[in-house]
């Protein structure tokens, strides 16, 4: 599991930075942005590497480091759009998701934060770490990727 | 003890009973045990099999609860994952039938485990925590569910293999329990039915000679008795069976018996049935009980009750063995007889011994048994056995005796029946044969009748030949009409006297052969010498044999000299045939008589001439009435009656004519008449004078006539024309008369019954009418008969009786007046004509013209005859003969019808009877009156002229 995340993050790591907002679909209508450790070198990620880290069928970046997502809060409109666009799901899909691999034992849900402050703040924290946060939000110890 | 038949069904029953019950109850021990293996297995298996899926279901629904409440991110959800937790424990704590204690709290353990894990990780989810801790707090759940998981796994699971094991098991019980019932059930099915089978096979032959017995006994077997192979309720019918069937037999024995009897008494009463001969019933009843009780010797003796018994018949008797006859009382028969019952005899020592072909045996008992009807012994019948005598044999016997002599008794009722039968029916018989010739007789009248007929027209045609020549002549010399030379006149004359002659003659062997017809010619025969009648004929035909020159010679046999016939017929039969071979034979012929013997009764007489023959087509017709040869027929000396007449003259005294012959060398007639003929002498009457007187003054005739209706025609001839008549038959009494007295002339026949004519006439010549005239009347028309006799004239039988009174006037013998011719006719002129006639022929005629003065006329002074008109006032000629014929004095006197009436056949045939000619008037004139009257009269002057 340990080499898997890893993998994930190097495999993050490798390609360079990727933008967000290169992604088409982020330039017409994402109002929330992804964002990940500011020291992370990653700018730029694929939708799907997104969804997969958030659904944690990725758990490496490119640089084998571990990948650490973390959510808003189920009610928030930006987890709701964030799971639409990018985990092509609605949030009560994604929610049966986890419970079906928690009570296979298979993983946890990524840790749920109250607000974009404090999915921020997460991220700085964690080296590992990826969130969505609405924009306009202070990006401090962060950075946002074009998702394409 | 006895295998009765309801203990044998009763074993096979209990058998049976038995099979059952052992397949039953192994059955049920063998079900019980497959079910015990059945039951482990499912208590075993079968909650586990349940507890998995519910536990798992449980385990289930409670985490799918908790994920529910993850799901929802609503810890309030979790509640309900309580009561999840809760079912799922209970479903554990009941579980105890499938799981162990130690199971049970082990999986109770880790359910609880997991709940509490599940519970606290769910609510950090749900608070939102991840990471690590939250990571493998998940992780930790995830290995406890992991271990329910396989606990329930382990504690739920069974051994596939043990549970194959458990059924196979069960199965090779069911098996063998199968197994076991099928060789139990055969078993038992085997014993059943060996038992069975058994008991079938000995029920089957004891009720197989059941069978056979009742068959046996239902064709009246009954020797063998019933014997069954068991002893049971069939032995028992068996038994029954047996007794029945020995009574039966008794009764078949006692039937057979009754029947053996009966039958013998059937058969007799057969064998006697029909009309028999009293000695037929006896052979028959003694030949039909010997048979039939086996008897080789028999006898039956039979008489009446009193005795002697004679032997009617025997059965295989021994000849000269047994006496003829026994006396009541008398030897074994008479006594049996008189014992009247059955005697039985041992006979072993009796010595009698009967022989066949080949053994002799000797019968070893006697029975004598009296034949009787009622108290009355009528016989004895007697037989020897050899087999044992029963008294079965006595029954029969004593039955058989009274039937034995009812039919006796009838068949000697039934002989004398029988012979006054045939007495009878001779006597019909001897009817039949009378009655029979009386039809014969009227078929020859018949015959005789339609013969007279034809006879009637030869004989006119005969008769009128030589009246043809006699009127002829005499009218030619009568009438004068021709000078005749007295040459020629003597040639007529003698023409007129040979026809004559042949005319007398034909009418002589007429007149004869009407006799034999009518069969009066009679037979007087006498001892004579063949030799001297054969030469009285031919000193006869002496002249003509000489005129011929014919030699005749005799030849007669001496054994056929003495003879004992009616000599008269001889001559004639001899005349005859002597007298026809003179006729036919030529000059320097020979004629030969010849007498000679034709066996021990009979004569023969053979005219033998060297003649020119017959021709065989003309001989048949030789002895034809009238029947003349060709030869024969051109001589007018021959009448053609003389074979006829020789014929019937022979065959009437039994003898047979017949002729061979052989053209031109002469033939040979014969005539076999029996040596001597029907009665030699005739009885002569005491006396058989009759006189009849006429006026005292008349001359007085004897008739010496033996033919009594010769002579009542010459008496009355003779009493009519006025003479007294006395009438004699016998030469004997003849001479006895003329002793007496003088006549003033005798007729005389020649053949006389007790001595010829001639002898008459030359005795009475010595007496007192030594001088009287005799007229010979007789049959034999031979002049020379009576040569050298003084006779005055002869006349031929049969006689006319005019010739005789004309030959009575020849001699000057004649009756005083005239005889009185009664002429009744209302003509005076036919009166005066008749009157006239009649007086120059010499009658008296009395004339009367009334005819009930005429009737009243000729019945006070009868008339010699009457001429009677028939057309006449006051009464016809009719009445007058009808009144004429009834009165006493003139119904006889000859009527002679004269009239002119054409008469029709009616009256023809009235006339017939009661008048004796019907002359017409005018046709026929007075001459046929005259002939008439000729015929019936005595002629007077005429004739004496």
């Amino acid at each position: 599991m340990r080499a898997l995340a890893c993998l994930i993050v190097v495999a993050t790591i490798l390609p360079g930075p990727v933008s967000l907002a290169t992604s088409a679909r982020a330039e017409s209508s994402v109002s929330v942005r992804v964002i990940v450790n500011a020291k992370n070198p990653v700018a730029r990620l694929e939708r799907r590497f997104v969804a997969d880290a958030f659904l944690k069928k990725r758990t490496r970046w490119d640089d084998d480091s571990a990948i650490q997502p973390v959510d808003l809060g189920q009610r928030s409109s930006e987890r709701a759009e964030f799971s639409h666009e990018v985990l092509d799901r609605d949030v009560s899909s994604v929610r049966r998701y986890w419970a079906q691999q928690v009570f296979s034992g298979r993983g946890v849900p990524p840790p749920e934060v109250s607000n974009d402050a404090d999915v921020v703040r997460w991220v700085a924290e964690h080296p590992g770490g990826i969130g969505y946060v609405a924009a306009g939000t202070g990006l401090n110890g962060v950075k946002t990727v074009e998702i394409e | 003890m006895r295998a009765t038949l309801k203990f044998k069904l009763f074993a096979i029953v209990a058998a049976c009973a038995v099979a059952l019950i052992a397949l039953t109850v192994w059955s049920g021990i063998a079900e019980r045990t497959i079910e015990t293996q059945v039951n482990g297995i499912r208590d075993t298996y079968l909650p586990k099999i349940r507890l998995r899926p519910q536990l798992t279901a449980a385990f289930d629904r409670m985490s799918r609860t908790i994920q529910n409440a993850f799901e929802a991110s609503d810890a309030d959800l979790l509640g309900a994952a309580n009561a999840e937790h809760d079912a799922l424990v209970k479903i554990v704590a009941d579980s105890h039938d499938a799981l162990t204690m130690e199971q049970a709290a082990a999986l109770r353990f880790s359910i609880e485990e997991y709940y509490a894990s599940a519970i606290a990780t769910t609510r950090r989810l749900i608070a939102g925590e991840g990471g690590e801790a939250t990571q493998s707090a998940v992780q930790d759940m995830q290995s406890k569910r992991e271990r329910i998981a396989a606990q329930i796994e382990q504690a739920t699971a069974f051994d596939e293999h043990a549970l194959t094991d458990a059924f196979a098991a069960a199965k090779a019980a069911q098996h063998s329990a199968t197994l076991v019932r099928i060789v139990v059930g055969s078993l038992c099915i085997v014993a059943v039915l060996a038992i069975s089978i058994w008991i079938g096979t000995v029920v089957f032959a004891s009720l197989g000679a059941l069978i056979a017995g009742f068959e046996r006994f239902g064709k009246n077997d009954f020797t063998t008795p019933i014997v069954t192979a068991s002893r049971d309720e069939l032995a028992d019918v068996a038994q029954r069976a047996n007794q029945m069937a020995a009574q039966l037999q008794r009764l078949d024995e006692d039937r057979a018996n009754t029947e053996w009897v009966e039958r013998g008494l059937a058969g007799l009463g057969d064998e006697l049935r029909g009309e028999l001969e009293p000695r037929d019933v006896a052979r028959r009843t003694i030949e039909y009980l010997a048979r039939y009780v086996q008897a080789p010797v028999g006898a039956l003796y039979h008489g009446p009750a009193s005795g002697p018994y004679e032997l009617l018949a025997s059965y295989a008797l021994p000849a000269n063995l047994a006496p003829a006859s026994f006396a009541r009382g008398e030897g074994l028969v008479g006594e049996a007889a008189a014992r009247k019952s059955l005697t039985i005899i041992d006979a072993t020592a009796g010595g009698l011994v009967l022989r066949s072909g080949l053994v002799e045996v000797a019968p070893r008992t006697l029975v004598l048994a009296p034949i009787s009807r009622g108290d009355s012994v009528s016989g004895v019948l007697e037989l020897g056995v050899i087999r044992p005598w029963r008294q079965l044999d006595t029954e029969l016997l004593e039955r058989a005796s009274e039937t034995i002599a009812i039919v006796l008794e009838a068949a000697n009722t039934r002989a004398a029946t029988r012979e006054l039968l045939d007495r009878t029916q001779r006597q019909a018989h001897e009817l039949e044969r009378a009655s029979a010739t009386l039809e014969q007789r009227a078929i020859e009248l018949a015959r005789a009748s339609a013969y007279k007929s034809q006879f009637l027209a030869s004989m006119s045609h005969e008769l009128r030949t030589p009246l043809n020549a006699i009127i002829g002549f005499s009218e030619i010399m009568y009438n004068g009409e021709f000078a005749v030379d007295p040459e020629l006149a003597h040639e007529y004359l003698g023409d007129i006297l040979s026809s004559g002659r042949h005319l007398l003659q034909l009418i002589n062997d007429v007149l004869d052969l009407a006799k034999v017809e009518a069969g009066k010619l009679e037979f007087h025969p006498e001892p004579l010498a063949l030799t001297r009648v054969v030469g009285e004929v031919l000193a006869v035909l002496r002249t003509t044999s000489a005129k011929q020159q014919v030699e005749v010679t005799t030849e007669i046999d001496p054994s056929v000299e003495q003879l004992v016939l009616d000599p008269g017929r001889l001559k004639q039969v001899l005349y005859n045939y002597i007298s026809n071979a003179l006729k036919f034979t030529p000059p320097r012929g020979r004629v030969v008589v010849r007498g000679v013997s034709s066996g021990p009764e009979r004569v023969r007489i053979e005219v033998v001439d060297t003649g020119s023959g017959i021709a065989p087509d003309q001989i048949g017709r030789l002895f034809g009435d009238f029947q003349q040869t060709a030869e024969g027929a051109k001589r007018s000396d021959s009448t053609g009656l003389g074979l006829a007449l020789t014929k019937r003259v022979v065959e009437a005294q039994g003898g047979e004519v017949g002729v061979t012959s052989k053209v031109g060398e002469g033939s040979t007639f014969f005539a076999i008449l029996p040596r001597r003929s029907g009665e030699t002498t005739r009885t002569i009457a005491a006396s058989t004078l009759h006189v009849i007187q006429s006026t005292p003054s008349a001359p007085t005739i004897l008739v010496v006539e033996d033919e009594p209706a010769d002579r009542a025609r010459l008496t009355s001839a003779l009493a009519d024309a006025g003479y007294t008549v006395e009438s004699v038959a016998t030469g004997a009494e003849a001479l006895a008369r003329c002793a007496d007295r003088a006549y003033d002339a005798i007729t005389l026949d020649l053949l006389l019954p007790d001595m010829t004519g001639l002898e008459v006439l030359q005795k009475l010549r010595a007496g007192k009418n030594g001088e009287v005239p005799v007229i010979v009347v007789t049959v034999v028309a031979e002049r020379g008969a009576v040569a050298g006799f003084h006779v005055h004239d002869m006349l031929a039988k049969p006689l006319s009786d005019s010739a005789l009174l004309a030959s009575l006037k020849r001699a000057g013998v004649t009756p005083d007046g005239r005889t009185i011719v009664l002429v009744v006719d209302d003509d005076p002129t036919a009166l005066k004509v008749m009157a006239a006639s009649l007086s120059k022929l010499g009658y008296q005629a009395v004339c009367e013209a009334d005819p009930v003065r005429g009737l009243r006329a000729a019945t006070e002074q009868p008339p010699a005859a009457i001429v009677l008109d028939l057309i006449m006032p006051g009464m016809t000629g009719f009445e007058f003969l009808d009144q004429l014929r009834t009165t006493p004095t003139a119904h006889a006197v000859p009527v002679i019808v004269w009239t002119s009436k054409d008469l029709s056949d009616d009256e023809r045939a009235r006339l017939r009877k009661s008048a004796h000619a019907v002359v017409s008037k005018g046709n026929e004139g007075n001459a046929r009156v005259v002939a008439e009257l000729a015929s019936v009269l005595p002629a007077k002057r005429k004739l004496v002229v």
